[in-house]
C-alpha cells in the first residue's frame, strides 16, 4: 500500500490509518450523494450506468487496486502499460501524470498477497449476502405488498438502485477494506 | 479443503480427476438446469415472483448443503470455523472430554494452508464474478433499451444466474484445483 496520494500535484499523507478512513468514508458518501442526486434527475434511469463508470476514475485516482495508480497496489501485481511516445499533455497539465513506477510500487509482497486474498474473501461474503438480501426484497414485494406499499419508491426502482450501488461496492470493497483496516505505516526514513 | 469423507454415490472424491468431473456436470448440466427451471417457474406462475424467489432460494440452500464451504457436511470443509458450545457437564477432577460437535468441529477446521489458499480462492472467485456481474449489468442495460418486456422475462434469470455463481464459484474452484488427496482406509 502506499503512503501517500498525489493529487493535482500535491502529495497528501495517508500514513495515519484515520486518513484512509476518512478516504473511505468520503468516497461512499459522495456515491450515495450521487445516487441521490441522480434519482431526482433521471430516476436512474441513464445515470445508473455513469455512476458505475464514476469507480474507474475514483480507483485510479483514490482506491487503486484494479490499475496502477491509488493508494492499493494493483492487485495483479504488474506494471501499467507504457507506450515510448511522450506523455499527452493534458496529464502534464494537470500533474496528474506519473513516470514508469519503480518495482516496489506495483509488486505485492507476501504479506500484501495475503493481505489481499483475505480482503477480497470478507468482500465476497458482503457481495454474497446483498444478492439474499436482494432476492429477500423481492419476496417482500410479492409476499408483503403491504409493507411495500408504505415506501415512497416503486420497488422496481428501489431494487435498481439497490443493484447499482451493489455493482458500485463489488468494484471498490476489497480496496477499502484494505485501506480501512491496514493499521498506521511507519514513516520512510 | 475437501472434506475426507466426501463420497458421491459411495465413489470417493479423493482423486482430482473425478471431482473435475463432477465440476463440468455441475457447470456444464446442472446450473443451466436450474436456470431453465427458474425461468419456466417464472413465467408459469404469470410473473407472481414469489414462487420463483422460493425456487431461488431453495436451489441455493440445496447447492450450498451439497457443495459444503457455507455449512459442514458438504464436499468442501466450512469456510468459517464454526465454535461449538460444550454441551455436557464438565467432570469437577479432570480434563474436560471433548464432545461429540468439539471432535467434528476439529476435524472440518481448516489449518494455516487451508485458510491461505481459501482467500486465494476468494480471490480468483472475485475477480470472476465481478467480472460476470459487469457483463449482466451490461446485458441487462442493454436489454432495457432494445426490449422493455423481453427485459422484464430475462432480468430475475440474470439475477438467479449470478446468485447461484456466487454462492458456488469458490466451492467449485476448490474442488477443481485440489491436487489428489490419500483414499481415506
Amino acid at each position: 500500500m502506499n503512503a501517500e496520494l498525489v493529487l493535482m500535484g500535491k502529495r497528501v499523507d495517508m500514513v495515519p490509518r484515520a486518513h484512509r478512513r476518512a478516504l473511505v468514508v468520503l468516497i461512499y458518501a459522495g456515491f450515495a450523494a450521487a445516487m441521490t442526486g441522480f434519482w431526482f434527475l433521471d430516476r436512474w434511469h441513464t445515470s445508473a450506468a455513469y455512476l458505475i463508470l464514476a469507480t474507474i476514475p475514483i480507483n485510479r485516482l483514490f482506491l487503486g487496486g484494479h490499475y496502477f495508480g491509488g493508494l492499493i497496489k494493483p492487485f495483479n501485481g504488474k506494471p501499467p502499460r507504457r507506450s515510448d511516445e511522450p506523455p499527452p499533455f493534458l496529464l502534464l497539465a494537470l500533474r496528474v501524470y506519473r513516470p514508469g513506477p519503480d518495482e516496489r510500487e506495483y509488486r505485492n509482497d507476501e504479506r500484501e498477497l495475503h493481505q489481499r486474498d483475505q480482503a477480497h474473501y470478507q468482500a465476497y461474503h458482503v457481495l454474497s449476502l446483498i444478492v439474499i438480501f436482494l432476492w429477500a426484497l423481492t419476496n417482500f414485494k410479492a409476499e408483503i405488498p403491504r409493507l411495500i406499499a408504505r415506501l415512497s419508491i416503486p420497488v422496481d426502482m428501489l431494487l435498481y438502485g439497490l443493484a447499482t450501488a451493489a455493482v458500485v461496492i463489488a468494484i471498490t470493497l476489497p480496496q477499502a477494506i484494505l485501506l480501512w483496516t491496514e493499521p498506521d505505516m511507519e514513516h520512510e526514513v | 479443503m475437501i472434506s475426507a469423507v466426501s463420497t458421491l454415490f459411495g465413489h470417493s472424491l479423493a482423486r482430482r480427476r473425478t471431482r473435475r468431473w463432477l465440476v463440468g456436470v455441475f457447470w456444464g448440466g446442472l446450473v443451466p438446469l436450474l436456470c431453465v427451471g427458474f425461468q419456466l417457474v417464472f413465467i408459469t406462475s404469470h410473473n407472481q415472483n414469489g414462487i420463483a424467489v422460493n425456487f431461488a432460494v431453495l436451489s441455493i440452500l440445496w447447492i450450498t448443503i451439497w457443495l459444503g464451504g457455507v455449512h459442514a457436511g458438504g464436499w468442501v470443509k466450512p469456510f468459517r470455523a464454526q465454535t461449538k458450545v460444550r454441551n455436557i457437564v464438565q467432570p469437577l477432577f479432570a480434563k474436560p472430554k471433548p464432545t461429540q460437535s468439539e471432535l467434528i468441529a476439529q476435524e472440518l477446521a481448516m489449518d494455516e494452508r487451508e485458510s491461505f489458499q481459501r482467500d486465494y480462492i476468494h480471490f480468483v472467485a472475485y475477480s470472476i464474478a465481478r467480472t460476470m456481474t459487469l457483463l449482466l449489468f451490461t446485458l441487462y442495460y442493454l436489454l432495457g433499451f432494445w426490449n422493455q418486456e423481453l427485459l422484464r422475462q430475462a432480468g430475475p434469470l440474470l439475477f438467479f444466474l449470478l446468485t447461484i455463481t456466487l454462492w458456488s464459484l469458490p466451492q467449485t474452484l476448490i474442488l477443481w484445483t485440489e491436487p489428489d488427496m490419500e483414499e481415506p482406509q
